[in-house]
């Protein structure tokens, strides 16, 4: 589903991420890599086959859109140092030709030098591009003279129909001065987001983004 | 034929005591001193403990040699009891049986609560008898002299074997016993058991398969307790509410009948449900501050403890509780018992019934206090299966493939085992008699390489082959097993306490992570306010007069036994004409005749179904009334059954009178049952696997099954684990499992424990074949009726679609716009 902003076109995936014609660029937001592998160690039993399928998910994106850039909204790795950390560099180093950025998220607890080496770019706060805005956690009052891009929340967003049928899936959430991302990373719960005045909403399942209201 | 030293002391002892040696323990002490095993069968409070203990001892006397030096020591005779508490009555009244005989007999009693200077000292010298739970007596068998341990061993005997049979801690007591049996093919089993519907069954699960007919024997106390049972009635039927089972509307009846009673205890079916109560009482009646008290599960050890020796002491005039105090201790000021809601069997009824009047030749009272209209109707059902003694069976638990697995790898982690032997022996348990070749392969591969799918980690292999004989060589992995045996998974509980450092109770993780400070609730009878949750800890301060929220616990509501709905279906058929004239069927006949105005009241020959439309959608009641869990298999068939002839959605709610299909589209059932046989129970497996439900609901269940066979760690004591992550792994391996593996014993246990337990298969075949049998009658409602109307209320509901969710949402969607 395609969305203008401010004279740009994004189209939402529903993949979870939101792809930037003008500049080929993605946005990902909240990819909690690590969690499962940082589960197992926690003696969790989770299969690994799990963890793979978000770079199954990565690579389907990167290859539909052909994008030459990725904006990580924040939260790329979920905990300290393991091995999923390694997969994710074979990962990027297999994209070479992709400028990779983030923006660091609160859980992003490794040293900035461990994503300097993986050829990523570092922000520590925001990074900004023609009046648009790139962070993790999305800001309380936007300044209206830009439009800020965020994840950390998670939205989720549960609509109601007849028969008492409910549905709670991971939304977009697109306010006048600010746009959220779901999490794109699988295992990671969610925040309710409610309607309101001038917003948007878009959930989003495996296959299809609607429009709510 | 002259009396044995041990009859002389023991007969010299009754008399000093003053007391008969009852007929019943007579004849179980001659079955036992011939060497025969069996069960005895007598209620609580009828002597049961000395029928066996007595026994005991005159053979424990008869065996003493001459010279005291040359006494041989150590075990002989093991007490499995199914709570801590428990054991402290029994080991008073055991201790001084011996005192007062004069015997040097050592007693001693092994729970989780046993210290570790204790339990190094009996590690040195083990008494000769022993009071243990279950998981203890496994943790035994997990140290690497088990075996010397138990050699002299040459009795068991397991109270409250009613109680621990129909779940997953019998089939390990009785995989123990296998055991024990083993080291002393001579050994002597036996149970004690309330009156359950199948006696002679368990019997047969405490002595084992391989048992002749001649050694066994049940014994019954002839001891019959009169049972008086008394509905409480509001003067207006209106007082009661149409839906709902809290019950305090009743409150001031209720504390009428308390005033007059020296001490009652007031049993409430959640403990949710005690809490509301203990509130509601102490802001009606301030005066009971101080002589009333809470029991249940989560609160605090040492607060129940309190409350039992209170309780003893008759401190207490009123004591709310749970099932938490079905089991336990005599207390005999009791004299007073209150049902609040419906206890759903008849067999529970009788148990709390028998909480008062504990001395012999007094009759037990238990008044019903029902906590909605309709159940007035089980009011009368519960009186009639008390007088015709229809008591529930407790069927064992069979093909417990999880607690076989963890079984296997304790006795590995004691001396190891050798599998050969070790399957004949399992074979002899009731239930792994049908356990083939095939499953025992699967088993020993599981813990020695993990199941297939997960061979390639190390973390699941835990049992290695050395010469012959399966062993745990791994401390660490010893370790772990020790940590998470049993077979009791529980949510994540988090610990309740005070600032000061007072713990009150524990409340569970799904409630606590949703509170935040100043936030207040009600627990243990107080209002409390919430200041911080700290790694396993909840810190609370008094919160004076404020109004809380209700902690909610999971768990899951009982359902209504097949012997109860028996009863109350034949009930409804007459409950207009009341020709008992039951004044519970009075009082609610201005309901019953509602019923009949706005849809039918069904006989015993109809089933009645009905259909009405509100705001909500499409209604479809069906009355079966069989029990919840019965309606929520016969909800899924239906709805399955309906939804493969054409794309729609339900949403599914049920009670223990009927279920509820409910959706956004109109069903003419008429049409659909020319079409499809809806109750046929044709591919009634099939159907049911079919539908997604089954697979969600196995996948739940799959979580115990993982955590008891050792596929998942809990975590270190104290160490937070949030249940979210175990039951989120749970299911991701149930799903690997699924898909990468054939034939998992365990994935296959879980889909069959829904079946078993959950959707009751066999009853379920039973109603079915009833309903084929009968008239159905649909009657289309302009109102809910007072049948459907509590079902209709229900918040626990369930989906099953057909439809693609793209075009549910659609769908769904739509209904925004068109609101604009």
């Amino acid at each position: 589903m395609q969305i203008e902003i401010r004279g740009n076109h994004f189209i939402l995936l529903s993949q979870r991420a939101i792809f930037w014609e003008e500049t080929q660029t993605l946005l990902i937001g909240d990819l909690h890599l690590g969690k499962i592998t940082h589960f197992r160690k926690e003696g969790i039993a989770v299969p690994t086959i799990a963890a793979d399928n978000n770079f199954e998910r990565l690579n389907h994106l990167v290859q539909n859109t052909g994008a030459s850039r990725i904006i990580f909204l924040g939260d790329l790795f979920h905990s300290d140092y393991n091995s999923e950390w390694d997969t994710f560099v074979t990962w990027r180093n297999k994209h070479h030709y992709i400028d990779m950025l983030i923006v660091m998220g609160n859980h992003d607890i490794l040293p900035v030098s461990m994503f300097l080496e993986a050829d990523l770019r570092v922000f520590i706060n925001d990074f900004e591009e023609e009046n648009f805005v790139f962070t993790h956690h999305p800001k309380v009052e936007p300044d209206p003279e830009k439009f800020v891009f965020a994840g950390h929340v998670h939205p989720v967003f549960t609509t109601y129909g007849k028969g008492r049928q409910s549905f709670r899936l991971p939304c977009f959430v697109v306010d006048p001065n600010q746009a959220i991302l779901p999490s794109f990373g699988v295992f990671t719960g969610g925040f309710q987001m409610d309607l309101a005045d001038r917003r948007n909403i878009f959930i989003t399942t495996e296959t299809k983004v609607f429009r709510v209201g | 034929m002259t009396k044995s030293r041990g009859h002389i002391i023991v007969e010299q002892w009754f008399k000093s005591k003053n007391w008969k040696w009852a007929a019943f323990q007579k004849e179980a002490a001659a079955a036992y001193l011939s060497g025969k095993s069996g069960l005895v069968n007598a209620p609580t409070g009828s002597g049961k403990t000395y029928s066996l203990w007595i026994p005991f001892l005159i053979r424990y006397i008869n065996s003493l040699p001459k010279n005291p030096a040359k006494r041989s020591k150590g075990l002989q005779i093991l007490w499995v009891t199914p709570l801590r508490a428990l054991s402290k009555d029994l080991f008073r009244n055991m201790e001084a049986a011996a005192l007062e005989m004069n015997l040097n007999l050592r007693i001693g009693v092994r729970s989780g609560d046993t210290s570790t200077k204790e339990r190094a000292s009996q590690k040195k010298q083990m008494p000769e008898a022993l009071l243990i739970t279950p998981e203890s007596l496994h943790l035994l068998f997990a140290q690497k002299d088990s075996s010397e341990t138990f050699k002299n061993l040459h009795t068991i005997v397991v109270d409250e074997w009613h109680e621990l049979m129909g779940s997953k801690r019998g089939t390990q007591t009785e995989l123990a016993i296998a055991r024990l049996r083993t080291i002393n093919p001579h050994l002597q089993t036996w149970g004690i058991s309330a009156t359950i519907g199948n006696l002679e069954e368990a019997k047969q699960v405490i002595v084992g398969m391989d048992s002749a007919e001649e050694d066994n024997v049940i014994i019954k106390s002839k001891t019959e307790k009169k049972i008086l049972v008394e509905s409480i009635l509001p003067e207006k039927v209106e007082t009661l509410p149409w839906a709902g089972y809290m019950g305090t509307k009743l409150v001031d009846y209720v504390v009428q009948i308390v005033q007059k009673s020296k001490t009652t205890l007031i049993f409430t079916n959640t403990r949710a449900q005690a809490e509301v109560w203990y509130r509601t009482v102490i802001e009606k009646y301030p005066e009971f501050a101080g002589i009333m008290a809470l029991h249940h599960a989560s609160l605090d050890r040492e607060v129940r403890d309190w409350v039992e020796e209170a309780l003893h002491d008759e401190r207490l005039k009123l004591v709310i509780c749970t099932a938490s105090l079905d089991l336990g201790v005599d207390f005999r000021p009791v004299d007073t018992v209150i049902q609040v809601g419906s206890p759903k069997s008849i067999a529970r009824f009788i148990q709390r019934a028998g909480r008062s009047g504990h001395r012999p030749g007094v009759a037990s009272k238990i008044y019903f206090c029902p906590t909605n209209a309709l159940e007035l109707v089980e009011a009368v059902s519960l009186r009639d299966g008390v007088e015709k003694k229809m008591i529930e069976d407790r069927p064992p638990v069979i093909h417990a493939f999880d607690v076989l697995a963890q079984w296997m790898i304790t006795l590995a982690v004691g001396g190891g085992f050798e599998e050969k032997q070790l399957f004949e022996e399992v074979r002899n348990c009731y239930g792994y008699q049908f356990i083939n070749r095939q499953e025992w392969e699967w088993l020993l591969g599981y813990i020695t390489t993990g199941s297939p799918s997960l061979e390639v980690y190390d973390e699941y292999k835990k049992v290695e082959r050395i010469d012959g004989r399966y062993v745990v060589t791994s401390r660490r992995i010893a370790h772990r097993h020790m940590l998470s045996m049993g077979t009791i998974v529980s949510d994540t509980v988090l610990k309740v306490k005070f600032q000061h450092g007072k713990y009150i109770g524990s409340i569970e993780e799904t409630f606590a992570t949703r509170m935040k400070a100043g936030d207040t609730f009600y627990f243990g009878g107080m209002s409390l306010e919430f200041v911080r949750i700290h790694e396993m800890t909840v810190t609370v301060k008094k919160a004076e007069g404020k109004k809380g929220f209700l902690i909610r616990w999971a768990g899951s509501r009982m359902a209504l036994s097949s012997q109860l709905s028996t009863f109350i279906r034949d009930r409804i058929d007459s409950a207009i004409e009341n020709p008992l004239n039951e004044k519970e069927l009075t009082k609610l006949k201005p309901l019953l005749e509602l019923q009949r105005e706005r849809s039918a009241i069904p006989k015993k020959t109809e089933l009645l179904i009905e259909q009405c439309e509100t705001r909500e959608g499409h209604h479809i009641f069906v009355f079966p009334f069989e029990g919840r869990l019965v309606h929520e298999g016969m909800a899924i068939i239906l709805a399955y059954r309906i939804s493969k002839l054409s794309p729609i959605t339900f949403s599914l709610a049920m009670n223990d009178y009927g279920f509820e299909l409910l959706s956004d589209q109109y069903v003419d059932l008429e049409k659909v049952m020319k079409q499809t046989d809806l109750f046929s129970t044709a591919h009634l497996v099939d159907d049911i696997y079919q539908s997604v439900n089954a697979t969600e609901m196995a996948k739940r269940k799959f979580r115990e099954i993982a955590a008891i066979a050792g596929l998942m760690f809990q975590g270190y004591p104290g160490k937070f684990m949030k249940t979210k992550h175990i039951q989120a792994s749970s299911s991701l391996l149930f799903t690997v499992m699924t898909k990468y593996e054939n034939n998992n014993l365990l994935v296959n246990q879980a889909f069959q424990e829904v079946l078993t337990y959950q959707l009751e298969e066999v009853r379920m075949r039973r109603a079915l074949d009833r309903i084929a049998t009968q008239k159905i009658i649909i009657k289309i409602t302009r109102k809910p009726t007072p049948f459907s109307f509590p079902i209709m209320v229900d918040r626990l509901r369930e989906q099953l679609t057909s439809e693609k969710l793209e075009d549910r949402i659609q769908k769904m969607l739509k209904q925004y716009s068109d609101a604009d």
